[in-house]
């Protein structure tokens, strides 16, 4: 391993360098604090929307860049929705979860079908819902609630949304979260390890076994950190299970289907693609309403965590997905849009906003950091690119 | 990646940078630890980025029309 790969190896995976680097900074500035099994928590519940959300941007911009900048107020126009109905309807949460769901396809049937075949451009399209559903859930809001807000929510649904599996009480070690953690350590390894032979057995180039064995030590490393330090938290949040369940399926769909592959075609050259065959209108049809079904299940999320609906909830939240793709699609193999990318980049942006909390900064510092993160990031990404010209 | 969604993606990274410009100035007189100066400096310099980046957006987008352009034109000759 000589220096030129090693340094190769280190600009493939810039973004998750930058993490490990940005997380030891505020290991240092906090003293600490920010590697508490409590801090782990809270870096997830506070990330999940981005996680989800993220996916759903991402799916977006595949097709070429685009963005939906609805997501945001969706969220809060669904919280008054869901309060509406759990609240002051007092229907049972599941029917009123169902409900959700649909408002959200309704909304993505009619927002894929605007942009995919009345061609109203995507920034436009969701510009409406940015400026109108903010405004609609405000109104059903304080339509019925003297406050402004909707509260509480039924602990049935916050235990959906956001509880534990298998609780413990804090500072009792979690056993089923450790296992877990052993389990999916194990699958990680096991499908990398199978993946190799049947690439070998076909003849394809395969990386080197001690760069597969460094991958695997680190990627098990931090599996079994992250569930050790849940473990002693008492346990597995929901929102993970709900966060790592929409990886893995986004993951395999961009990497596994043809249906995943059509996305990065249509975002690549979308006249090649249609003249290839594939169904442009309707790929920009299924990232949009992939996206509304995203929102509706990240708003839920939300509201279960905040246990209350508000006027100002879902606010930046369309940015904090946008910024974690483009944070996320400068990292590794191939740099660009792929999930794990997207991953890295909202972890990348969750520890930032977590150790500035931790530390107290004040908010005009906050915002700066956030914007020399996004800076570096497209900086890196046009200077990768001269370079490789 | 091909050079028109690159583009998009630093129209927004732009877009979103002079928003954060925005946001520093619209809460400037807010009580903040952060000197008047030093907010000024990075008002200016989050605004110069975002105007770039822009700049550099529209220019990628107008050399991919003319490889495109140019495209065509070679296949038609062919």
């Amino acid at each position: 391993m000589n220096t030129k790969s090693i340094l190769a190896g280190l600009k493939k995976n810039a973004m998750l360098v930058a993490l490990v680097l940005v997380y030891l900074l505020f290991l240092i500035l906090t003293q600490g604090k920010i590697f508490s099994p409590a801090n782990f928590s809270e870096l997830i519940n506070q990330n999940t929307y981005v996680y989800i959300l993220g996916a759903g941007m991402l799916m977006c911009m595949l097709t070429g860049g685009n963005i939906d900048l609805s997501c945001g107020s969706f969220v809060c126009l669904l919280g008054a929705f869901g309060g509406l109905f759990m609240i002051v309807n007092k229907m049972s949460v599941g029917a009123s979860i169902a409900l959700l769901l649909l408002i959200g396809i309704l909304y993505g049937v009619v927002l894929g079908f605007l942009i995919a075949y009345v061609n109203i451009p995507p920034w436009i399209a969701t510009l409406a819902g940015f400026l109108a559903f903010r405004g609609l859930g405000t109104f059903i809001l304080s339509s019925n609630s003297a406050t402004g807000s909707l509260a509480p929510f039924p602990d049935a649904f916050n235990r959906i949304f956001f509880g534990r599996i298998f609780a413990t009480p804090v500072g009792v070690f979690n056993w089923v979260c450790f296992i877990t953690g052993l389990v999916a350590a194990l699958l990680v390894v096991l499908t990398t390890v199978r993946s190799r032979m049947v690439r070998q057995s076909k003849h394809y180039e395969v990386e080197p076994v001690m760069n597969m064995v460094g991958k695997l030590v680190l990627e098990c490393a931090a599996i079994m950190l992250l569930m050790t330090k849940l473990a002693m938290d008492g346990g597995i949040p929901t929102t993970l299970v709900w966060v790592a369940a929409i990886i893995l399926i986004y993951s395999f769909i961009t990497a596994k289907t043809t249906i995943g592959r059509h996305f990065y075609v249509v975002g690549g050259n979308i006249e090649a693609a249609r003249l290839s065959g594939v169904n442009t209108k309707r790929i920009m049809f299924l990232a949009y309403l992939n996206m509304a079904v995203l929102t509706s299940i990240a708003a839920m999320t939300v509201v279960a965590r905040s246990q209350s609906a508000y006027a100002d909830v879902g606010k930046n939240f369309e940015m904090d997905a946008i910024s974690a793709c483009v944070v996320g699609g400068v990292s590794a193999s191939g740099g660009a849009g792929t999930v794990l990318g997207m991953v890295i980049g909202a972890t990348l942006i969750g520890v930032i906003n977590l150790g500035m909390s931790l530390i107290s900064l004040d908010a005009n510092y906050q915002r700066v950091i956030k914007g020399f993160v996004l800076l570096a990031a497209v900086v890196f990404d046009i200077l990768s690119k001269k370079k490789s010209k | 990646m091909n050079q028109r969604t690159r583009a998009s993606i630093v129209v927004i990274a732009g877009l979103y940078i002079l928003y954060l410009a925005y946001d520093l100035f619209r809460n400037r007189n807010e009580p903040t630890t952060m000197a008047m100066p030093i907010m000024i400096l990075f008002i200016v310099l989050f605004a110069v980025a975002g105007i770039y980046l822009l700049y550099y957006a529209w220019r990628t987008w107008k050399l991919a029309d003319k490889e495109e352009k140019q495209q065509r034109d070679d296949n038609a000759l062919k």
